[in-house]
């Protein structure tokens, strides 16, 4: 669905385009961090605190050296990124290097750590409480305000209004990524130079934190990664790089495989942050919203700076109210990090807006739906709070209106808990929800790219990045490909992942990918085709034409002609032909118009390039047993323009089955005494396996909206479809009448059953 | 040919003198260390060869052949007059080709200087992807661990080491296994199928290409996983429902949640 005019593209956006490893995939060739050096490494292993809070007094590792097959241990004094201080149960205080990785594991188990125990504080509401004990993380409190923002005046549009409304939404779920390959990494040493191969999400960011961590020069660190096991921003830092560096180095730089086994995995990366809020609302009778103050509160585990504080802003640009207030205060515990997943704050901070937003339709005995489009901002409106910052391309209000038509929505919608009884005497339920989203440009970093063109008129992409679920690396493929008017199996990926001989082509993370390695290669293939045209005017076919330039020249097909007369061309390999080895290179920021003005905002200014996302779900929830199963559900995604188009459907596919993950499964079991997670496995995280999914109910559709920042018009779609599972938890409510407050966890039968005052 | 090497203390040292890996037909000939024990329990270690599983016993009374030393020697003390010396040709060993006059001859020559793959402690013999391994191995190692780290066949991935992910998934005797929970040292005469295997050089097996067509995976990791458990389904059922892949699949999992593409790819077969 296009929302503004845009070109044909010959390669961007195109169904038949394959991804271009699959091959490597399906072969068993996909090389991922650990797929090397085959009987010649050394395996390491890792100790994890049975504390939640303290200090290591002591280590004694002598029976774990005496081990056979057992060559060296480290500890916090060997390895940067650890802590002497424990601040949460299952950090790392120690790791063992031995023959392999069952040595290394038992070994472990042999080293006495003592420690000093101190009072710590798990749960957040009590975190939060005058007197509790510090957890330490932050030196002075166990919580921050992230945010607090004002827009005219809240309270009084609130005391004023018709109607008012005071709501509390319970916690959201907290969740380990539990990304399938478990963190792991190679690590050897030659003289002083250190190689790595990692799962990265962004390798070259990973290659600053070891330089910073061992204070190296950055040119004897050298990082390679490949393959990426899943990620969803579990694998943005250096993951585990500056561990088994250290563990190399430990053993006079021979390689070194450490796998973390997959509770351990869990342990110590990162988790989702737990939100909930409390949000008034002031309202006329008919549903326009007057004034709303929005507080949010997130756990964010033992991670001082975890990326909570954007949690309000879907609520913040979506919905055109005057007076608002918006604060977001992160709290501190002695439990696992939180950090990035999928689209970071979205997911929880929609879960809470969205719930608050259903239960101000059902105060005012409206359909949701309704309230929503009456308060919607309009596509391409600025930014209310800071009006210099537009979005490049927003297709929320159509997304909606589409899923409305699409989903059916008006002839099956009906009041919560009413007349909504199906044949087999479940209850059925519908919701729709969505938002500007937080993520887009990362900001609009600068991003690089190369290309280089072979001989024979093919060329290659060398990309600074690797290959996570969404394929990145083929994105900038087909982007150069347009660009060079090339045919899609005349390009194809040459060096990529590795620091040493690529530019930082940025995060796969927060959808900037596309946008910021995107708009890096689109300049490196402009810069490579400058010069190609250059020797092309030079070649037999076009020199004899009088007065030709390179401005007189296109492409297409792989073949540069002239634009005049297009009978008149040239094949690239032809262009290549007795010509010098060609490259190209370029950089970028997505933050500024590019294609089209905006707004208010003209062309070649700075502004943002952010997802956004619709979602709607239609359930059926089985008033005896509690369980809920999603009938249908829709995702739609704006992506500004569909690079490759495969892989953006398996996002959006994938999308929605992690939304319904978020909602009815996924999970963690915690003591909180001892701040022990009880749950870092599969089984007992409830991941969902093919049993949870029928698989045939999941639609998706694709938004153009064009994006005036992107390249090409794209804003990446990699985390948006995945933030709105509030549709699931707002289904559910609109079945039975009664919200299931997810309370850390998934909406699970019993917690159905408990709502509907059954259990 | 036998070197008896007398060792003072009690040692767990087990290793090859030809290192690490032997694959396919140079398994056998491939000479190692031999520990074992003296009756006063110091320990001898001795080089020996490992010998192929087949190999041809030739009787030399009457010409008959047998497949295993033990199979000759119950011929010769049912028929012959064990013990009886030969006059016209000997007995042979096959291995080297040695003759001797009788059979005790024969077989301490074999005794002192050969040992059969499958009987030797810690060599585990088994057929991947159609080629025989002979390998000395660990008795807690996993088959995922030796087929990653012994065999470079990377293509098998652990992903959480107890069974709940699928990742490792292979076909042993034509059965989805998980060889994460798999000892190698109990694979003994299977044959295993890996990732690796299901492809002939550039072609892909129609499985393989129906994930390519469909681009059913995204991330890649759990993908091999899920391709050997349907290999084994399609071969029971060519033309499973969607249902039915669901349930054949049960045991794996995707976090990057690709599972209604990878179950419809499968489903209806290839």
């Amino acid at each position: 669905m296009a929302l503004v005019e845009r070109p044909e593209m010959k390669v961007i956006g195109k169904l038949e385009n394959p991804d271009k490893l699959a091959y490597h995939v399906v072969t068993g060739n996909a090389d991922f961090a650990s797929d090397r050096l085959a009987g010649r490494k050394l395996y390491g292993a890792i100790k994890c605190s049975t504390i939640m809070k303290g200090v290591i007094t002591k280590i004694d590792a002598t029976k774990a050296l005496a081990e056979p097959g057992v060559k060296a241990v480290v500890t916090h004094e060997d390895v940067p990124s650890w802590k002497e201080g424990i601040f949460f149960w299952g950090q790392p205080v120690a790791g063992v290097i031995a023959d392999d990785p069952f040595i290394a594991e038992r070994a472990c188990n042999l080293i006495e750590v003592e420690y000093e125990d101190r009072p710590g504080v798990f749960d957040p509401d009590e975190a939060m409480k005058s007197g509790a004990p510090l957890t330490g993380i932050r030196p002075d409190s166990n919580t921050n305000l992230a945010t607090n923002l004002d827009r005219g005046d809240p309270d009084t549009a609130i005391a004023n209004a018709p109607v008012q409304l005071e709501t509390t939404q319970g916690y959201t779920t907290t969740y380990q990524h539990a990304t399938l390959e478990p963190h792991q990494s190679v690590s050897w040493w030659v003289g002083d130079n250190l190689y790595s191969w990692i799962p990265s999400q962004h390798i070259h960011g990973a290659k600053n934190s070891v330089v910073n961590a061992f204070g190296m020069p950055a040119n004897k660190v050298h990082l390679f990664t490949h393959f990426t096991g899943c990620g969803h921003g579990d694998k943005t830092g250096d993951n585990t790089a500056i561990e088994s560096a250290a563990m190399s180095r430990k053993v006079n730089g021979a390689p070194v495989n450490l796998i973390k086994t997959r509770q351990k995995s869990m342990l110590t990366h990162s988790w989702m942050f737990a939100i909930k809020s409390e949000i008034k609302w002031g309202a006329t009778a008919d549903g326009e919203i007057l004034g709303v103050d929005a507080k949010f509160y997130g756990d964010g585990g033992s991670n001082a700076m975890a990326p909570i504080g954007n949690c309000h802003f879907g609520l913040r640009t979506t919905y055109d109210i005057p007076d608002a207030r918006f604060q977001v205060t992160t709290i501190t515990t002695n439990s696992p990090a939180r950090g990035y997943w999928r689209c970071v704050n979205d997911p929880p901070g929609a879960c809470n807006y969205d719930r608050a937003l259903y239960k101000l339709a059902a105060h005012l005995d409206m359909d949701p739906y309704q309230l929503i489009m009456k308060n919607i901002r309009e596509n391409d409106a600025p930014d209310l709070d800071a009006p210099y910052r537009v979005w490049g391309g927003i297709a929320v209000k159509d997304m909606f209106e589409w899923l409305h038509e699409e989903s059916g929505y008006a002839g099956k919608w009906h009041k919560p808990g009413e007349g909504n009884v199906m044949d087999d005497g479940r209850l059925h339920g519908i919701a729709i929800t969505g938002h500007w989203d937080s993520h887009g440009s990362v900001n609009g970093a600068s991003r690089g790219g190369i290309v280089t063109m072979c001989p024979d008129g093919t060329a290659l992409v060398n990309v600074g990045g690797g290959r996570g679920p969404s394929g990145g690396p083929i994105t900038c493929v087909h982007i150069v490909a347009e660009t060079l008017g090339m045919k899609y199996e005349d390009v194809g990926l040459g060096d990529w992942g590795a620091t040493d001989t690529t530019l930082d082509a940025g995060i796969q993370a927060g959808s900037g990918f596309t946008s910021g390695a995107g708009t890096g290669f689109l300049n490196a293939a402009l810069d490579l085709r400058g010069k190609l045209f250059s020797y092309a005017i030079q070649k037999a076919g076009l020199r004899d034409i009088e007065g030709i330039t390179v401005d007189d020249l296109d492409a297409e097909n792989s073949e540069v002609f002239y634009k005049k007369d297009p009978t008149k061309r040239i094949t690239y390999r032809q262009v290549m032909s007795g010509t010098p080895p060609l490259a190209g290179s370029g950089f970028g920021w997505a933050s500024h118009t590019k294609n089209r003005a905006v707004g208010n905002v003209p062309l070649g200014e700075v502004c943002n390039s952010n997802g956004n996302a619709c979602s709607a779900a239609e359930v059926a929830v089985d008033p005896e047993t509690g369980e809920v199963e999603v009938l249908n559900h829709w995702n739609a995604v704006d992506t500004g323009r569909t690079i490759f188009k495969q892989g953006t459907i398996k996002e959006m596919r994938s999308g929605s089955e992690l939304q319904i993950w978020q909602a009815l499964y996924s999970g963690s079991i915690w003591d909180k005494a001892s701040g022990a997670c009880l749950s870092s496995n599969y089984t007992e995280a409830m991941m969902p396996t093919s049993m949870c999914f029928k698989g045939e109910n999941l639609h998706q559709q694709d938004f153009e909206s064009y994006d005036a920042a992107g390249p090409y018009g794209a804003h990446g779609i990699g985390e948006p479809c995945v933030t709105n599972y509030s549709s699931i938890i707002c289904a559910i409510f609109n079945a039975t009448g009664k919200w299931v407050e997810p309370d850390k966890g998934p909406c699970t039968p019993d917690k159905v059953l408990k709502a509907l005052g059954k259990a | 040919m036998s070197e008896i090497e007398e060792t003072k203390q009690i040692s767990r040292r087990q290793f090859l003198k030809n290192a690490g890996i032997v694959v396919g037909g140079t398994a056998v000939g491939s000479s190692f260390i031999l520990a074992a024990c003296k009756g006063d329990a110091s320990e001898v270690t001795k080089t020996v060869t490992v010998t192929s599983a087949t190999a041809t016993f030739k009787c030399p009374y009457d010409g008959q052949e047998f497949d295993t030393f033990a199979a000759l020697q119950a011929h010769v003390e049912e028929k012959h007059q064990e013990g009886d010396a030969v006059t016209i040709t000997k007995f042979v060993s096959p291995y080297d080709g040695k003759e001797f006059d009788t059979l005790e001859a024969l077989k301490a020559h074999l005794d002192a200087n050969f040992v059969s793959a499958e009987s030797a402690p810690g060599i585990v013999s088994f057929v991947v992807n159609g080629k025989p391994v002979t390998l000395k191995v660990e008795d807690y190692w996993t088959l995922d661990f030796i087929l990653r780290d012994r065999l470079a066949l990377y293509g098998t991935k652990n992903g959480c080491g107890v069974g709940q992910c699928g990742a490792c998934t292979v076909l042993i005797d034509g059965v989805p296994t998980f060889s994460c929970l798999t000892l190698g040292i109990e694979c003994g005469g299977k044959t295993i199928e890996t990732i690796e295997g299901l492809s002939n050089g550039t072609n892909l097996s129609p499985l393989q290409q129906k994930f390519v067509d469909k681009e059913a995976f995204q991330c890649g990791f759990c993908t091999p996983g899920f391709i050997m458990a349907a290999k084994a389904l399609l071969a029971e059922n060519p033309n499973p429902t969607v249902d039915e892949v669901r349930e054949a699949v049960s045991g794996h999992i995707c976090t990057c949640h690709n599972f209604k593409n990878t179950i419809t790819t499968i489903a209806g077969g290839v």
